[in-house]
């Protein structure tokens, strides 16, 4: 029998920890003051950054722990390059969002500084890897010839071609993800 | 392995309700003198029902909401995340027992990730080639038959314990003896899926004010923080009261409680756990046996029609009364649902039988009878046994409403019940 997995709710006692800044002075707590510019906010642990561009008027609706962009700070870190601390979090996952009723300049800006940041190659991918600094991983990435950014499936098929014991577990985990 | 024993993880990576059904299996393994520790793996989400298992000594909590979001970013950003979860979970050497407890693809694959080099693994995974394996011929049964009302006659929590070397009977619940049951009725209205609903919020008023009212006290209404909102609109203008409390609170809640009115939610596995006599309301996908939770459980299944505010109140009266009182209901009720009672058999397997009290036709009593009797032809195939040509007979002659979906199931099943099954056909047809 395999049961579909159904939506789990929302842990309240969840308490979310947060760790990893190189930026003490911003805190980002829900309610509270969120960041803005290239100052590095906290991150939450676990969780993928969450970018959050705007034109100044939909704030409001951004989520609780992201970081607002405006939109010539997108229009720049897409052209120029993304700030130090936002490329670091990339392995953590970044995600680049807006307001689905936002005006086409919010949405075009948004689009380029996702591609920016997000990999879409496998040499993209490989570069975080690097690192991570999981040898088993970057070896796997070097047996991929995939043209977009590989999936859980093309990874743990990779990873099962080494007789590293580690590799072996780690291609479960991506099957065991491709299924979550 | 540790010279203290061995260190068993319990993988319990489904919803609330399905997490606590581990307590049996948590309880009896930390008991056993070869055990060093019993940790459990479960999702972030159900840290509140993980931490009530009696017996683990340690809880990995896998965060289920992070990791699909980070998925959204690219592969790598969960696994990364998952890996290091289960680095620390298995602290370098690995489970030397692992017990899957979910049905999962997401658990299959992961279960046998986390045993260790010479470690065991019970219950249901998939091998490295993507074929799904089971440790016990109870599983390959969840496996075939599991999820289907009709086909199915065990409680999915038995499958589970009998796959781990857990007995099935004698457990006492969370607390021994049960509470004084002086406390107020306890009700539920919303799981975590809108097909199991029970009618409408005006009905859900309706039955807490009458219900109040006859038993002389308030009903407390309960329900996720999610709920409060709604929770607090049936409560309008009646006299019941709403908590939207920890699992932990609602644990002596239902230990004091006079009874739980409730639909399919993690409350029906709490009072089971507690003996707290439980009305069940369920439809759709809650229907059958795989979900009884417990023997002090009252299951009514809607058949055409879901039970009227009437007849809840007065099964509850029924259920709920310290002494029997006659069930006070129009007896058109029996066309529309099937009312019965959780019990343990012999063996200390649940199952659903029609009350005593219940007046209704004799077909109700068949079917009861056709659950019993593949029941024992599944137990006998579970402990490797063949059942007798008579018993092969009688399920193929049965003349129980799932009967002929079952012998036809019965037939295509690659297990050996199936191969006996179409010997005796083959048998049957030669001496015809």
């Amino acid at each position: 029998m395999i049961r579909r997995l159904t939506p789990l709710p929302s842990d309240p006692a969840a308490v979310q920890q947060c760790v990893e800044t190189d930026a003490p002075r911003l805190l980002v707590v829900a309610g509270a003051v969120r960041a803005t510019g290239p100052a590095a906010p906290m991150a939450v642990a676990g969780e993928p950054t969450i970018v959050w561009v705007h034109d100044g008027r939909c704030e409001a609706i951004a989520p609780a722990t992201a970081i607002l962009c405006t939109v010539e700070e997108a229009i720049q870190w897409a052209a120029l390059g993304a700030p130090r601390w936002l490329l670091q979090r990339r392995l953590d996952g970044v995600l680049v969002q807006y307001d689905t009723a936002a005006p086409a300049a919010v949405r075009k800006a948004a689009r380029a500084l996702r591609e920016h940041l997000t990999p879409r190659s496998c040499a993209a991918m490989r570069e975080l890897a690097i690192g991570w600094g999981h040898p088993g991983v970057i070896e796997a990435f070097d047996r991929i010839h995939a043209t977009t950014a590989p999936t859980f499936a093309d990874l743990a098929r990779a990873l099962s071609r080494s007789d590293d014991r580690d590799s072996a577990r780690l291609a479960r985990l991506c099957w065991a993800l491709e299924h979550l | 392995m540790d010279p203290r024993g061995e260190r068993i993880a319990i993988i319990a990576l489904q919803r609330l309700g399905d997490v606590l059904t581990a307590a049996r299996i948590t309880d009896a393994l930390s008991k056993r003198r070869s055990t060093a520790s019993v940790e459990v793996v479960h999702w972030d989400a159900t840290s509140q029902a993980a931490a009530l298992l009696p017996g683990t000594a340690a809880r990995h909590a896998l965060p289920f909401g992070a990791l699909r979001r980070s998925a959204r970013a690219h592969a790598l950003a969960p696994l990364r995340q998952l890996s290091q979860r289960v680095e620390a979970a298995m602290g370098g050497h690995g489970f030397d027992r692992v017990i899957n407890l979910s049905s999962t693809r997401f658990a299959c694959w992961l279960a046998p990730a986390l045993v260790a080099e010479g470690g065991t693994l019970h219950g249901p995974s998939i091998d490295s080639l993507g074929r799904y394996a089971a440790s016990h011929p109870s599983i390959s049964y969840l496996n075939e038959w599991g999820v289907d009302p009709q086909l199915n006659t065990f409680a999915h929590q038995d499958l589970y314990a009998l796959a781990a070397g857990v007995r099935m009977g004698g457990w006492a619940g969370l607390r021994d003896g049960g509470g004084r049951r002086s406390g107020p009725i306890v009700v539920h209205p919303f799981g975590s899926e809108r097909a199991k609903d029970w009618r409408t919020a005006d009905d859900w008023r309706a039955l807490v004010g009458r219900l109040g009212a006859s038993a002389g006290q308030p009903c407390i209404l309960v329900g996720g923080p999610a709920d409060a909102d709604a929770l607090a609109h049936i409560a309008r203008g009646t006299d019941a009261t709403v908590a939207t409390w920890p699992l932990a609170a609602c644990v002596d809640l239902l230990d004091e409680a006079a009874g739980l009115i409730s639909v399919d939610t993690v409350s029906i596995h709490l009072a089971a756990m507690l003996s707290c006599p439980t009305v069940v309301l369920r439809q759709g996908p809650a229907q059958g046996l795989a979900f009884v939770p417990g023997s002090a459980a009252l299951c009514v299944d809607a058949g055409h029609d879901v039970a009227t505010v009437d007849e809840v109140i007065a099964l509850a009266q029924r259920k709920f009364a310290p002494s029997p009182v006659p069930l006070v209901a129009d007896a058109s009720w029996s066309l529309r649902l099937r009312v019965r009672e959780g019990y343990r058999d012999d063996h200390g397997y649940l199952g659903l039988r029609t009350p005593s009290w219940c007046r209704v036709g004799p077909s109700w009593h068949t079917d009861d009878q056709s659950d019993e009797h593949w029941r024992a032809a599944w137990r006998a195939q579970f402990h490797r046994d063949s059942p007798p040509a008579a018993v092969l007979e009688a399920l193929r002659d049965g003349e129980g409403r799932f009967d002929p979906a079952r012998w036809e199931a019965l037939l295509r099943t690659p297990e050996a019940l199936g191969c006996s099954a179409r010997a005796c056909v083959r048998a049957l047809g030669r001496a015809a």
